[in-house]
Parts: C-alpha cells; sequence; structure tokens
C-alpha cells in the first residue's frame, strides 16, 4: 500500500495520479446514475449503451485520420453514439416497447461492429483492447477536467429533480397522473447514464463499465431505507473500489479494470451471502 | 363547475389490435357519489380505468374529467393502484411514498411545510401515522394499501379512484376499509372497481358491470340473472344484504 502512495507521489507517474483523481472523481456521477439505474432496473440498457460508444470511438478516430477532420476525436464520437442510442432505445421503450429487448442486444453488438470496422479502416494500429478492458495509461489531466464538469451536471440534476426522480423510478405510473413529465425524466436518466458511461471507459473499459456502474449500487442498496442513503453509500463504495483496485493493481503489476470489477463484484456476493445467512 | 360531473364517458369504444374491447360505453359519475365496476376478468375494466385517466386513448366516443380532457384535469384525481410492482429491496418509507402525492406540475426543488402536513393529515387519517418512517417493502398487505390510499388523499383529490382494494386484504382489512371510504365519500367521489360483488354491495349506491359492454344497477339489482347476463356463465350468488328490495332489475 505504501509503495502505492509513493507512486502516487512519483511525478514521473502522472497517468497514476490521473487515473486515481478520475476513478474517485468518476465515483460521484457512478453512484448516484448507478442507484436510479439500479433502481429503475434498467442496466441492461445501460450496458447497450456503453457497447455502442466503440461505434462512435471508431467512427471519431476515422473521421479524425482518414476524412482529416481536425475537430472530431474518439471522444466526441463516442459521446455523441452514447447520447445516439440512448435516446434511441429510450424512443423504442416508451412507445414500442414489446421491441425493447431486441433493439437493445441489436445496439449492442451492432454498436461493437461498427467500432471495429471503423479502427479497421483507420491507418495506424489502434488496439480496441485498451477501449474494451480500459488503460489508464490513456488518461490525461484532460479527461480530470471533463469528469468534474459532469460532475457538476450530474449533482446538479440530481439533487433538484431528486423527488421527480424517486417517484419515476418507484411508480412511474403515478407520477405521470401526478403531472410529472415522466418521459421526459426517463429520456433525460439515459442521457446521464450515456455521459457518465463514457467518460469511464478509459479507467474499466465499454465491457466492464456496467458492473462498476451497478455492483456499487447493488451493495448499498442493502444498507439503505432512503433513496438517498443508497446514493451517498454508492459514491463511498464505488470510491473504495476504484482507489482499493487500482492500488492492488499498480503493486500487483495487474490491469486495473479487471481488478477494480473483480473486488466490486466480490463484495456483492460477500453482501448478499452475508444478508442470506442472517435471513436464516 | 357546479353541476358538473366528475366523469362523463359518452359512446366510447376501444380496440386492441382489432379485438374490441369496450363497446358503446356510456357513464357518467357525478359528484359525491360512490360508484362501483365491477366485471369478470378480462372484460375491460382495468382498461376503462386507464381510458378514464387518459392514460390509454379511446378508439371512439368521448372521455370527460371534470369537464375536460382526462390529461388536463387528472391530477385531481387520487388513484390507488391494485399492485405496484416494485423492487422489495426499493429503499423508501412510507412518508416518501405519500408525499409523492403532493408532487404537482412543479418544476424540481423539495417538498415544502405545506406538502408535509397534507403528507401527515392523510396518514392519520388512515391510522398510520406511526409506520411513517418504516419501509415501505416491510408493510403488511393492508398497511401497504393503506399507505397507497394516504399517498392519493395526501394530493386532496376530488375523486378517489381504487383498482381491486380488497385483491391483497383479509377481512380484517376489508371492514376498516368500508369504514375509511365510507368516511372520505363525505367529501369526495369515489369510484372503485372490484371483482368482490359482496364487498361492493353493501357499500355503494351504484354498479356498473363492465364485460365489453357497461350496464348500470342499483346494487340492490344485483340479482342472479343479471350476473349471469354480464358473466355469461352459471354462478351461485350469496346474498349478503338482509333488506328486500323489490324494483325489477334493469339494463340500460
Amino acid at each position: 500500500m505504501i509503495e502505492f502512495f509513493k507512486a502516487l507521489m512519483d511525478p514521473d507517474l502522472a497517468f497514476l495520479r490521473y487515473a486515481f483523481g478520475v476513478g474517485l472523481l468518476a465515483s460521484v456521477a457512478f453512484g448516484i446514475i448507478g442507484t436510479y439505474v439500479v433502481a429503475k432496473r434498467i442496466s441492461n440498457i445501460a450496458g447497450a449503451i456503453s457497447h455502442s460508444v466503440l461505434g462512435g470511438i471508431g467512427a471519431g478516430m476515422f473521421c479524425q485520420q482518414v476524412l482529416g477532420w481536425a475537430w472530431c476525436s474518439p471522444l466526441l464520437g463516442a459521446i455523441l453514439s452514447a447520447l445516439g442510442s440512448a435516446l434511441l432505445i429510450g424512443w423504442v421503450s416508451l412507445y414500442a416497447r414489446q421491441r425493447e429487448d431486441t433493439v437493445i442486444s441489436a445496439l449492442w453488438s451492432v454498436g461493437m461492429a461498427v467500432g471495429l470496422l471503423f479502427l479497421a479502416k483507420t491507418p495506424g494500429y489502434t488496439d480496441p483492447m485498451s477501449y474494451l478492458f480500459g488503460n489508464i495509461l490513456l488518461i490525461s489531466q484532460y479527461d480530470l477536467w471533463l469528469v468534474l464538469g459532469l460532475n457538476v451536471l450530474v449533482v446538479g440534476v440530481a439533487v433538484f429533480f431528486y423527488h421527480q426522480f424517486l417517484a419515476v423510478c418507484f411508480d412511474e405510473e403515478f407520477a405521470r397522473l401526478k403531472g410529472v413529465p415522466t418521459r421526459f425524466f426517463y429520456l433525460l436518466l439515459l442521457c446521464l447514464t450515456a455521459l457518465t458511461v463514457v467518460l469511464l471507459v478509459r479507467v474499466v473499459g465499454i465491457v466492464m463499465v456496467i458492473a462498476l456502474l451497478t455492483l456499487p449500487s447493488a451493495v448499498a442498496e442493502h444498507f439503505s431505507r432512503r433513496l438517498w442513503q443508497m446514493i451517498a453509500l454508492s459514491i463511498v463504495f464505488c470510491m473504495a473500489f476504484t482507489g482499493l483496485g487500482l492500488a492492488y493493481s499498480y503493486v500487483h503489476n495487474l490491469p486495473s479494470g479487471p481488478t477494480i470489477i473483480l473486488l466490486a463484484a466480490l463484495v456483492f456476493l460477500v453482501v448478499i451471502g452475508f444478508k442470506r445467512l442472517i435471513k436464516r | 363547475m357546479a353541476e358538473q360531473p366528475v366523469i362523463d364517458i359518452q359512446d366510447l369504444s376501444f380496440n386492441y389490435e382489432s379485438r374490441s374491447i369496450l363497446e358503446n360505453v356510456h357513464l357518467t359519475v357525478q359528484e359525491g357519489e360512490f360508484i362501483s365496476i365491477i366485471g369478470p376478468n378480462g372484460g375491460g375494466k382495468t382498461t376503462l380505468l386507464k381510458i378514464i385517466l387518459g392514460l390509454l386513448p379511446p378508439a371512439r366516443g368521448t372521455v370527460r374529467l371534470f369537464g375536460q380532457a382526462p390529461a388536463q384535469t387528472r391530477h385531481w384525481v387520487g388513484y390507488v393502484p391494485q399492485y405496484l410492482f416494485y423492487d422489495p429491496q426499493f429503499p423508501v418509507t412510507v412518508m416518501d411514498v405519500v408525499l409523492m402525492g403532493r408532487l404537482g406540475k412543479r418544476f424540481g426543488g423539495g417538498y415544502t411545510r405545506i406538502d408535509r402536513r397534507a403528507a401527515a393529515t392523510a396518514l392519520e387519517e388512515l391510522h398510520i401515522q406511526p409506520l411513517a418512517n418504516r419501509l415501505f417493502s416491510q408493510l403488511s398487505g393492508g398497511q401497504r394499501q393503506r399507505a397507497l390510499i394516504a399517498r392519493a388523499l395526501a394530493g386532496d383529490p376530488k375523486l378517489l379512484l381504487l383498482d381491486e382494494p380488497t385483491a391483497n386484504v383479509d377481512n380484517e382489512g376489508e371492514n376498516k376499509l368500508t369504514q375509511i371510504l365510507q368516511t372520505l365519500n363525505q367529501r369526495m367521489a369515489i369510484l372503485l372497481v372490484s371483482h368482490d360483488l359482496s364487498f361492493v354491495a353493501n357499500l355503494v349506491q351504484r354498479v356498473f358491470c363492465v364485460n365489453r359492454h357497461v350496464f348500470l344497477h342499483k346494487p340492490d339489482e344485483l340479482s342472479t340473472e343479471a350476473i349471469q347476463d354480464i358473466y355469461h356463465a352459471d354462478l351461485r350468488m350469496v346474498r349478503h344484504s338482509h333488506e328486500c328490495f323489490d324494483e325489477e332489475h334493469r339494463h340500460d
């Protein structure tokens, strides 16, 4: 552990500080959005959104390098594709419910397929692995600012519309009868989920980001009596998982994404197992 | 405003994928009335309810709720759903749930002191104020239902709409519910959807029987023949009422 703290102080290892900072800061957005995703039971939608991000990353790179659009970037592509698929799934689930799961799985794999094709046609070798499973070497100071900006947005929206989101997650029909624009809040939630997912893709990767979004909240749910308590605890758990996971992976020279996810999964299993034992 | 019907449905029809669910429905509910909709499962009760609340658009005919389109005025309705498909882990207290009845057409922000007082009054009225800080998921079926009625009351409704209120409630809960509804009827109209004839018969002033078509009855007219007409089946009825009526049963 001391080794990790020394490394954090090491001026040559700036990427580690950035990764650590991004992980801790992003935990705030993850705890909030993760709680709503778990409470509303839309983790499969969040999964499809995160996988569609690869399509955007590939398209962004292709446009930047092959078409020479300087303003285009993988990050912009990722944000646009995530928001696009969030709105598409949202629209389908609001107006053509019976097709929802088909669209979710289609978007899930089509996003990956599009991304891999674009990456293949972009000159120079880009390793898709670093997007799929995360690569903390790719994190820069710029990411830190982005995550900070996202946190302000997510915290602001979540605090201001707390009661509306609570009602929409708990009983959407009743909220709608009371005049709450439930469709707007549903789409807003999906868009915030999309933005949140994009920002942590570099730390844990497209494939595993969904676990980091849902596992801290799933653990927190067992210790909460109110939704805001679940949010606060989710943030704490998410910080603990990313921080400890990152430290452990650094010290033992392991890939950071899988370490973080396995730590989260382990705690989740222990909590569930413990609850079962207590009930008996 | 005074003599305007609470619900006014004229010549309404509804189809689901070319299957006719409701046909030529006429239904009016006046202020202060206590009315029930009964009928077999799949007869269109829930559909009718959703049309009244503006959640489903009718294929034909007009629906007026307090004289306007349901979407405009449905926040005056206190809706008590039959089931709530919620996550048993969902971290929410009874007070949180009841406060949801105060969500109006506001733009974000928290609840005011007035909202909290209204919620507390609703809890008191249903005698569940000691449960205010309990987890909603820890309540019994009857308590949960009273919490949902309190949620509906917290919004000061002019019409209380209950879907199958006796579905998950034992006998004692049913008696309590009867008393509560009778008290509430002194200040608001109540529309109750049920398949439970015995519960309805002693409580309401008029009964609408729904099985694709809608027939109007007085509760005491719910004779065996009338029920058979509606359910298209042989049933045996046990009369709970000890009063006798000699009006004939009619379909209009």
